[in-house]
């Protein structure tokens, strides 16, 4: 009795102990932190600008990418998938229909497979050189014309941080392959900003702000622009 | 009977550990802006862009004593940029104007960094990569966990940040300036307090 008590105790003990270890990120690898090494940060290139950011836009996408198998090796699948459905009718007694494969199948032919969330985020707003140096203002009293242009995207921004790889099996190029999921990710976004009207918003905000401003001046403000319909700044292509 | 003691307090000391990790592993991690989506209305004046090089470096560190019975090298350098862009948000109406006459007084919030910064992924390169023969190789995921580390490498460069900022607060005074001058205003007084 002593012996199967003892016997019981080691076993749980040991359970412990990896359980302990695998928590700890000692064994197994799924809890791993990247670590790389301190670099410096170079500064390549200072630029002046003049803009007026008035939305941000934030969306989230999820890019689902696969190629399936070629040749010899889709050849052995299919013939392995094949099989299978032979014994397996063999045994069950079911109905064989070779027309639909199955979900299992499918899977099977895959070569790879890849699913990402692709967290984007727009900066809409207007470039304040066009109302700066192209005389955009014009005061008269305390009357201030101004021409503003039109609203446009300042940025479309995807970092490494708003990137979830969910699922990935196979071999994947980097950083190309992963380049293209982000390009579909942001062109995607760009066009359901549009959609969302982000561009009239923009232009409604923009026009507040300088209102507000200008008005604790004393002026009265006026738009002399026609932009109440701003046009789109290159949407990148339509998405079918 | 010994036996059987040191290992029922083996056993529950480890299992009471194993615990107290699994409480701290609940602390996940995401960023806060992503918790709404749609659009947010703001008032930033951009006034300075900065691009910063980084090359991300990797290599095979053992993090596990079993790490250090892992046999190849596992390394990678990776070259990326960051753009940076600063200037003064008005987003609270946090400014104040006094005018008087064709003198102007603007009080203004100090310069910050627009978050989120622009790792573009257009300007990622793969310089280097080797792995041994008994290595698994890089995945996707790996390599993006490596740009997050060097992403936040960038961030909490204060020397950087705080350059930026002062740039960006030197290059809206002229601005500005400018803007005030345009509408007639004599003397300008520009200041970064609130």
């Amino acid at each position: 009795m002593k012996a199967k008590i003892t016997i019981i105790l080691i076993l749980l003990a040991a359970a412990g102990a990896v359980y302990a270890l695998f928590k700890m990120g000692i064994i197994g690898k799924d809890k791993r932190v990247p670590v790389i090494e301190e670099t410096p940060n170079i500064v390549e290139a200072v630029e002046q600008i003049q803009e007026l950011c008035t939305e941000y836009y934030y969306d989230e996408v999820m890019v689902k990418d696969s190629v399936l198998k070629s040749g010899a090796s889709r050849t052995l699948t299919d013939a392995a998938n094949s099989a299978g459905n032979f014994f397996s009718n063999l045994f069950t007694k079911k109905e064989s229909n070779a027309a639909e494969p199955s979900k299992k199948q499918i899977i099977s032919q895959l070569e790879k497979e890849l699913v990402v969330i692709v967290k984007v985020t727009c900066r809409v707003g207007f470039d304040l050189r066009q109302i700066l140096e192209d005389d955009g203002m014009q005061v008269n009293g305390d009357t201030l014309f101004i021409n503003l242009p039109k609203a446009q995207f300042l940025e479309t921004i995807v970092n490494p941080t708003h990137l979830d790889i969910f699922a990935e099996s196979g071999s994947w190029d980097f950083p190309q392959e992963l380049q293209e999921v982000i390009k579909y990710a942001k062109m995607t976004v760009e066009q359901r900003a549009i959609n969302d009207n982000i561009l009239e918003k923009a232009d409604k905000s923009g026009r507040k702000i300088l209102e507000c401003l200008f008005s604790t001046m004393g002026f009265k403000v006026i738009y002399t622009d026609d932009n109440a319909t701003p046009a789109v700044n290159e949407p990148a292509e339509q998405l079918q | 009977m010994k036996i059987a003691n040191i290992a029922a307090i083996a056993a529950i000391a480890l299992m009471a550990s194993g615990c107290d990790v699994l409480e701290e592993d609940n602390s996940s991690s995401y960023s806060p802006i992503y918790e709404k989506m749609g659009s947010q209305e703001v008032a930033e004046f951009g006034t300075v862009q900065y691009t910063v090089g980084k090359i991300v470096k990797t290599s095979d560190m053992p993090q596990t004593f079993w790490d250090k019975f892992k046999i190849g090298d596992r390394k990678a350098l990776i070259r990326c940029t960051a753009t940076l862009k600063a200037g003064i948000d008005i987003s609270s109406g946090n400014y104040k104007v006094e005018v008087d006459g064709k003198k102007v007084l603007l009080q203004l919030p100090h310069a910050k960094i627009f978050e989120p910064i622009n790792m573009d992924f257009d300007n990622v390169h793969l310089e280097y990569s080797k792995v041994g023969l008994l290595r698994s190789s890089f995945s996707l995921a790996e390599y993006v966990a490596y740009l997050q580390e060097g992403e936040k490498q960038i961030l909490a460069d204060q020397n950087l940040i705080s350059q930026i900022i002062k740039q960006a607060e030197s290059n809206a005074e002229p601005m500005f300036r400018s803007m005030l001058k345009n509408l007639g205003f004599e003397a300008i007084k520009i200041e970064f307090v609130l």
